[in-house]
């Protein structure tokens, strides 16, 4: 049986008759290895541009899937006025740092997804949640901007 | 019959400690983004708890000492200090993710936004914690965190997951780059479930019902049950969002993103759904964290404490809890998300998991204390292999952390 003690631990451990033993060795290694991996793997990590414009991507996806719901009646008014908050501080300025990232493409490709970013926006910050507007327009518009960022995090 | 009732003591551990924002953020996530690719971890993560729960609530009932105050007794109050000071920083990190967890359900429900409501959700939870008796605190997130089925239910409304997502139970699908990801989101799966917070309040609401060495088989039963309804909610999550976000290349970076998970199959009643579970889960696990908060301060330090008790009677333990009310308050002000906070936590919390978790293999062995109920050899083993996965899991959360981008 093990049978460990906060005495016999201080008693058993004092520097002068320590002596590692192969699993401690192992303890210590295994950790270190995993360290290792993931200090160095190329493939382990994303850039910080594909990170960027794959989560734009997706918040894009989610704020139609949001609107085309609150159209249908899958979710009420109240729930998409909220949940459009949470995506609005999530592409907060995400125009002004998306070519500063590391790993970020051309000017041309990085214009190009401005040009989607800009009316995608607009329907996140004044989403149409009443019959009235425009809203096939607005989910179009999302649409094409989440297409367009993800395919540039791939 | 009254004692079996007990096992709410359970469900409401598994509601507050096992079911929160951070496993609602982590499960909708981690099936977003993988399909039922981590299901293993959140497999591995519900044992790990339940040997854990069934350990400090045996300790308790035969001892009647609650855990801190066995770790500051047994291993002295300089040791006792490490425990402290971590469960301070990651807790109060976490109750603040907790409140602004309930701010935003009610901001899903009355439209306005979490940041105004973050008070409203601070003074529910003083109300409850300053004067509802433990019954309260126990049965009511418990009844209602029942809600959690409707993720079960879901699943079969929903004709369950297709082939293809099935295949990513043992095969995950992990792209080029993706890899970091995969690895954060374990860490955060384990951070958020084996919260030290959960034994806390565990082992100090064994005290609160009374328990003794006869409500062992009830203790093991509570831990089993608890642990599995939060894992069975936790796992619905990670399916309903595989089966339902994956496909749109929604990454489930909001709360409101995993809600649509329930209103693709119930509409707007299983989007009201997801708020109340939110708000319910958000309140049972921020009650568990303020109070194991109070329980750890107040038993380290040796002072009367007690949901039981008056305010007046137990003033050091009160006092404590409105405190770190306050400093949620603030911490609120720097203006992080309630998620993203949610996960760092869990982070923060996988950090220094093995602080807490180390004095289970002395106190657990101590006859002094248990008798002829210490550890079994197996149980040691075991005890053993979870300090290590915890200090694998703590030297590496930050790292993922840093490059995976937090998830």
């Amino acid at each position: 049986m093990i049978q460990i003690t906060g005495l016999s631990v201080v008693q058993t451990t004092t520097p002068q008759h320590h002596k590692p033993s192969r699993y401690t060795h192992l303890v210590v290694l295994l950790p270190l290895c995993a360290l290792l991996l993931i200090t160095t793997g190329c493939q382990f990590k994303q850039s910080a541009f594909a990170l960027m414009a794959g989560n734009t991507g997706s918040s894009f996806a989610a704020a139609a899937m949001t609107l085309d719901y609150a159209h249908k009646g899958s979710v009420t008014a109240t729930y998409a006025r909220s949940a459009f908050q949470s995506y609005q501080s999530q592409l907060q300025n995400v125009d002004q740092q998306l070519s500063a990232r590391a790993g970020a493409p051309d000017n041309r490709t990085i214009q190009e997804l401005l040009k989607l970013y800009q009316p995608a926006m607009q329907a996140i910050n004044h989403p149409c949640l009443e019959a009235a507007c425009h809203w096939q327009a607005q989910i179009t518009a999302l649409n094409q901007a989440s297409q367009a960022f993800l395919k540039a995090g791939e | 019959m009254k004692k079996w009732l007990s096992i709410t003591l359970g469900i409401v551990t598994a509601i507050g400690g096992f079911l929160d924002a951070g496993t609602i953020a982590t499960s909708g996530e981690a099936g977003a983004k993988f399909g039922l690719g981590l299901i293993w971890a959140i497999l591995l993560a519900t044992v790990m708890a339940i040997l854990l729960v069934e350990m400090v609530g045996r300790f308790t009932a035969v001892s009647q000492k609650p855990y801190a105050a066995a770790i500051r007794e047994e291993l002295g109050f300089r040791f006792y200090l490490f425990p402290l000071i971590s469960e301070i920083i990651a807790e109060g990190l976490l109750l603040t993710a907790e409140l602004g967890g309930m701010a935003i359900a009610l901001s899903l429900v009355t439209g306005l936004s979490w940041h105004i409501l973050f008070p409203v959700a601070v003074v529910i939870v003083f109300l409850m914690a300053w004067r509802a008796p433990f019954d309260w605190i126990e049965n009511g997130p418990a009844i209602f965190g029942m809600l959690m089925l409707a993720f079960l239910v879901g699943v079969f409304v929903m004709g369950g997951p297709s082939q293809e997502t099935v295949q990513t139970l043992w095969k995950p699908v992990i792209k080029p780059g993706e890899l970091a990801d995969y690895f954060y989101l374990v860490a955060a799966i384990l951070g958020a479930t084996i919260s030290p917070y959960l034994l806390y309040f565990y082992s100090s609401g064994t005290r609160e019902e009374g328990w003794s060495g006869k409500s062992l088989l009830l203790n093991r039963i509570t831990a089993f049950a608890g642990m599995g309804f939060g894992s069975l909610g936790s796992i619905t999550i990670v399916i309903m969002s595989a089966i339902v976000l994956q496909p749109q290349n929604i990454q489930a970076s909001t709360l409101g993103e995993i809600g649509l998970t329930l209103a693709t199959p119930f509409g707007k009643i299983g989007s009201l759904i997801f708020a109340c579970i939110l708000f319910v889960t958000c309140l049972g696990a921020a009650l568990e964290c303020v109070l194991a908060l109070s329980y750890n301060v107040a038993q380290g330090f040796g002072w009367p404490w007690g949901e039981n008790k008056k305010p007046v009677e137990a003033a050091h333990f009160n006092l404590i809890l409105v405190l770190f009310l306050v400093i949620a308050l603030l911490i609120n002000l720097i203006g992080i998300e309630p998620l993203q906070l949610a996960l760092f936590a869990s982070t923060i919390i996988a950090l220094f998991l093995p602080l807490s978790l180390l004095p289970f293999l002395i106190i657990m062995n101590n006859r002094q204390y248990l008798g002829d109920k210490i550890n079994k050899p197996w149980l040691n083993i075991l005890v053993l292999l979870i300090l290590l996965i915890a200090f694998v899991v703590s030297i590496t959360a930050i790292p993922l952390e840093l490059l995976s981008g937090g998830g």
